[in-house]
């Protein structure tokens, strides 16, 4: 079976340039919002659909990389004209038709190999006389041309498409559009080329038969009303019915589902690339859940490609699958162990996208935590977390050496708070850690009697918190049948209780230095 | 399967041999020289399968070296000229500048390890030397032929090249250095029909200094260079009836049976030439000059490839004798003995002869 291995892009919309590696099934791209996920299934589909092949040339501005653009800008010039390339990189099966067609060095490659390569590019020998134009920093852009070849330096025809890929955007507005090319798209790949001109040389003969028979009076003598052939081409009439009724009258998640079903049976629609874009859309949890196990199903029968921003999709399909897509790079997180990628999977309910999606992150151990931080931050800084763009994750109760693990060499500044639970070993793993780190860092209190936040904050905030916390002179507050006085026994045994008053309070507590400290390093 | 050569005789079937002995599962790149040898294939392969099979390429030698010899490497090409940015626009059939003009040295003229003696200024590939373009790219022992061959084997189950005495020099050395490192190649020609076309009538592997190199000489050339020599499958005409197989084995000495059950005779003419060549059924062979006749005529190196139900050959003069019992081809040059063994083996009938000096008598 072919697969898109690897995708190069240079000058194209957000992209100055960027390589992104494919696995052979399963892909996730995640990537902030504007990170370019879209950017790079545009860019697939360009190359191999021939997308924008006849669009009109005024599309191209809306193509141009932003920084070419500018450059050519500031000096005007043939050479610093904005220009895109687009090589697709693909596994191709060699005893196969026509894939001899896509197999040469005409590539970055320095290697023969199999691909197809798109440049969208001034043609100097038709704009020989712009050069004033040019000077002046105008670009011509009726003076460019699309041209498509395969690695073999041949002319690339749809008709030769070495791969069937179909997208599936659950997030297009005009769902019209969306339905008519995933329903072309289906006949196409489902049926031969026999079955197709049969198919729609029978439509138009019955159409032509079957309005005859209606038998209207005719217009005079030499007139009369007929079938215009050009308007009605089947491909462009036809609707996946499911049970009789059409799919385009299901709601939108139901029929995002469908679409995804039938675009994986690879068995019968011939589909080698399924292009999914935002799953989550539209769809319940439960809908959503049903949709990821048909795709965990069938992923090794495709390629499948999908951008996401949703947690379960990400963990759920593999961790080891995700491309993230950020600061114009394409990592991949398939050096996380086995073990932590398994964790994420099972762990359903975990934020983990939530750290790569982000620019910085705190990771807290729960929602005691969670509640006060923005709080704290603000007291410390004078600034909102929003303001700074700081992701507070809640680990839950997963250990946070998981997500650790997963981002690890993540040129991205997460900070871990957690208690040193009065474990001197503890306290020395995290100097170990913070010292092989550069960009995570652990923070706990140094001292094993402040063993637990709400512990760090009684003993700084004692005066405060006995008046703030209302306790039951009968009740013992014992925690772990062990007693720590009336009033910090009820805020450990109460922990969201007690965040929330302290919260509500508007008290500004004494906040215990190792999470300003955090706080400091975050900034720095 | 391996590195063969099959040596035929003509109308014994090479084409129908090809492409009736294909895998059609697998996939097969089918080459020879002319477009029609390239159209007389593909109608044999619809005969054989109904269509061509999906998977059987079927294009002349220059396209496959263009297509899939220079394009997909031109970067590699490029390089080695240290030309990383020239811009190739295409293929050229102009001529090449010849080395010399009139005995003088020719000043357009580009030496070998130069790009401009394959490439035009602007861009255009010289047809004539893509082969020998091919067979320069080295560098020490990585040739540019090798990693074709290689990928060439990963693609083609089978490559077959059809009427190979036709490739001369590069390219015959090309078809050789690809076939040392091709696993799967079959060869098929009629040593006997080499230079029967008005091109490609000189040189290696059938000239070797200046002399015409014999039929045994050819065998051995072939076969050192690694090939399985077949000289039995293709040995019989399934075109020519017996007496005429038996006639040109006579007369022009070259072993020539049939497999056939057809009737036909050599018949001499000497009077009522008219007759025949009014008769628009039969169709008459001329050494050259078809298209001045005022009857249907074929040159005879055209009607390489043909059949016909019934054949009148026009002799030239150096043929005068040869009904004679004594007669011998000695002092006539190979290409028209060639050329004649050609005309004379078109027929599935009758074979018409008519002496150049009757014919003459009539003009």
């Amino acid at each position: 079976m072919g697969y898109i291995k690897s995708l190069y892009i240079s000058g194209f919309k957000k992209f100055d340039e960027i390589t992104v590696q494919f696995n052979e099934h399963m892909n996730i791209i995640v990537g902030e919002n504007e990170a370019g996920k879209s950017t790079i299934l545009e860019a697939i589909k360009i190359v191999l659909n021939q997308m924008y092949k006849n669009t009109d040339k005024s599309i191209l501005k809306d193509l141009f990389n932003k920084t070419q653009m500018d450059t050519f800008k500031a000096n005007p010039s043939i050479e610093t004209l904005p220009k895109v390339e687009i090589e697709l990189d693909l596994v191709l099966d060699p005893t196969e038709k026509n894939t001899e067609y896509f197999f040469g060095e005409n590539s970055r490659n320095t290697e023969a190999t199999f691909g197809i390569k798109f440049e969208c590019a001034f043609n100097e020998d038709i704009g020989a006389n712009l050069v004033d134009v040019i000077n002046s920093g105008e670009i011509p852009y009726e003076y460019y041309n699309l041209v498509w070849k395969t690695y073999s330096q041949q002319q690339y025809y749809l008709i030769k498409r070495p791969l069937n890929f179909i997208s599936i955007d659950t997030s297009e507005n005009d769902t019209n559009s969306s339905f008519n090319y995933f329903n072309k798209t289906l006949f196409n790949s489902r049926y031969s080329e026999k079955e197709k001109i049969a198919s729609k040389n029978k439509f138009r003969n019955e159409l032509n038969k079957m309005f005859k028979s209606i038998d209207l009076e005719d217009i005079d003598e030499h007139r009369k009303f007929g079938i215009n052939d050009k308007k009605v081409i089947l491909e462009s009439v036809l609707a996946v019915y499911e049970d009789s009724i059409a799919l385009e009258n299901k709601g939108s998640g139901m029929s995002s589902l469908i679409k995804t079903q039938i675009a994986l049976d690879k068995s019968k629609n011939n589909l080698d690339i399924v292009l999914i874009e935002e799953p989550e859309n539209h769809l319940c949890h439960t809908t959503l859940l049903k949709m990821l196990s048909e795709i965990e199903k069938r992923q090794s029968d495709s390629q499948i490609i999908i951008t996401t921003h949703n947690n379960l999709i990400a963990s759920r399909l593999n961790l080891k699958n995700v491309i993230w897509i950020t600061d114009n790079e394409a990592k991949s997180l398939d050096n996380i162990s086995e073990e932590d990628a398994n964790f994420f999977i099972k762990a359903d309910n975990n934020n983990f996208l939530q750290i790569l999606l982000s620019k910085k992150a705190i990771l807290v151990e729960g929602a005691t935590e969670f509640l006060l931080l923005p709080k704290i931050y603000q007291q410390i800084t004078g600034r909102t977390i929003e303001d700074d763009e700081i992701n507070i994750i809640s680990c839950n109760g997963i250990s946070y050496s998981r997500y650790l693990n997963a981002v690890n060499d993540a040129n991205k500044k997460i900070v871990v708070l957690t208690d040193n639970d009065n474990k001197n070993t503890k306290i020395e793993e995290s100097i170990n850690y913070n010292n092989e780190h550069q960009h995570q860092h652990i923070f706990l209190d140094n001292n094993t009697d402040n063993w637990t936040w709400e512990k760090c904050f009684y003993t700084l905030n004692q005066e405060v918190l006995n008046s703030l916390i209302k306790i039951d002179e009968n009740a013992n507050y014992l925690f772990h049948e062990k007693d720590y006085g009336k009033v910090l026994g009820k805020m450990l045994n109460n922990k969201v209780d007690t965040a929330y008053a302290m919260l509500n309070s508007g008290i500004d507590f004494v906040i215990p230095q190792y999470i300003q400290d955090a706080i400091k390093w975050l900034n720095e | 399967m391996a590195k063969r050569v099959i040596l035929a005789v003509a109308g014994a079937g090479k084409t129908y041999h090809i492409c009736h002995n294909i895998d059609k599962d697998k996939k097969n790149l089918i080459l020879a020289y002319t477009h029609e040898n390239i159209k007389n294939i593909r109608k044999e392969l619809i005969n054989a399968f109904g269509c061509i099979p999906e998977l059987t390429t079927v294009i002349t030698f220059d396209a496959f070296v263009y297509r899939y010899l220079i394009l997909p490497y031109e970067p590699s090409i490029l390089r080695f000229f240290q030309k990383d940015n020239f811009k190739t626009k295409g293929i050229t059939v102009k001529e090449p500048e010849s080395q010399t003009i009139d005995n003088r040295p020719n000043p357009k003229y580009r030496r070998k390890s130069k790009i401009g003696h394959y490439i035009t200024q602007s861009g255009l590939y010289y047809c004539a030397n893509l082969s020998e373009l091919v067979m320069y790219i080295k560098n020490g022992r990585n040739s540019l032929i090798k990693r074709i061959a290689n990928s060439l084997n990963k693609f083609y189950n089978e490559i077959l090249i059809d009427e190979f005495q036709d490739f001369r020099e590069h390219d015959f050395d090309l078809i050789t250095a690809l076939a040392k490192e091709i696993d799967n190649i079959t060869l098929v020609g009629d040593y006997n029909q080499h230079s029967v076309s008005a091109k490609n009538n000189s040189g290696k592997p059938f000239k070797k200094r200046g002399t015409d190199v014999s039929y045994e000489d050819f065998k051995n050339t072939i076969s050192d260079l690694g090939f399985e020599v077949d000289e039995t499958t293709l040995q019989a005409s399934r075109r020519c009836p017996e007496n005429i197989c038996k006639f040109v084995q006579e007369k022009l000495n070259i072993v020539f049976s049939h497999n056939n059950d057809n009737n036909g005779d050599v018949i001499f003419l000497s009077e009522n030439i008219e007759t025949i060549l009014e008769d628009n059924n039969i169709v008459k062979l001329v050494y050259n000059d078809a298209r001045k006749c005022n009857f249907r005529a074929l040159n005879w190196s055209y009607s390489k490839g043909d059949t016909f139900d019934n054949v009148c050959v026009i002799l030239t003069n150096n043929f005068e004798k040869i009904f004679n019992d004594d007669f011998s081809c000695r002092g006539i040059s190979q290409q028209t003995i060639n050329q004649l063994y050609v005309a004379l083996t078109r027929t599935k009938g009758n074979l018409y002869i008519i002496k150049n000096s009757d014919y003459k008598k009539i003009k």
